[in-house]
């Protein structure tokens, strides 16, 4: 639960790296974190600060957006793509555009554009802050 | 880049996003670009920005293109008389 990304921007440990410092449980799996606002001791390893109060709170808001299906075998999941499988052509698109959607965009709008080859290339420097004073 | 005094207008460093978009200069050129346009002259001060914005929404993606052009011709001439002014002051 704390490792992989699986909620919201990036791991939990990231995240929240105070509480997972002071857990108990670090390779917590997910079924054994729904359920646990019963159960706080369990959780960490001394009693939390108003602070850490209201990080815990959050991460309770977190867990509770999500539920857990029974039965089912986990799987990863390729965000990237829309059909949640890895394909390679995803993969290529998020390395051209350095992870930024609407660098995508940009890009196309870009390749197509006539220009002097000078003024191309200047440009393809400024975009991407790579230019050279000397 | 080394962030030297900007060489176009002797003020801000020169940095990438001040050389393109917020330094003077080049603010010059571009407020005559937008009012060629017919748009408000914002100053933009990421280039990346800068080039997406640089668009009329009621033209064609042909018409755009042809801003887009406009849009890379103007930032190699200002590069161009940038490395100028830089050969100027240091002779």
């Amino acid at each position: 639960m704390w490792e992989n990304r699986w909620l919201g921007d990036g791991s939990l440990k990231r995240k929240f790296s105070r509480l997972f410092s002071i857990s108990y449980c670090r390779e917590a799996k997910l079924r054994q974190a729904e359920g646990w606002n019963n159960n706080v001791e369990w959780f960490w390893r001394r009693s939390l600060f108003d602070s850490e109060k209201q990080m815990e709170q959050e991460l309770v808001r977190m867990l509770g957006t999500k539920s857990i299906t029974e039965g089912k075998e986990d799987k990863w999941v390729w965000k990237v793509s829309d059909v949640a499988e890895f394909i390679v052509q995803s993969t290529y698109r998020v390395l051209r555009s350095d992870g930024q959607e609407e660098g995508v965009a940009m890009y196309e709008d870009f390749w197509r554009i006539k220009a002097k080859p000078s003024a191309y290339i200047t440009t393809l420097r400024v975009l991407e802050n790579k230019i050279t004073s000397k | 880049m080394e962030s030297s005094i900007c060489s176009m207008c002797g003020e801000g460093k020169e940095i990438t996003s001040h050389l393109f978009c917020t330094c003077q200069v080049a603010w010059l050129v571009w407020s005559k670009c937008y009012e060629w346009m017919g748009l408000a002259s914002l100053v933009y001060r990421e280039p990346k920005i800068h080039f997406s914005q640089f668009r009329l929404i009621q033209e064609s993606e042909v018409v755009n293109q042809i801003w887009l052009s406009v849009w890379i011709a103007i930032i190699g001439e200002l590069w161009k008389h940038r490395k100028k002014k830089s050969s100027e002051t240091d002779t």
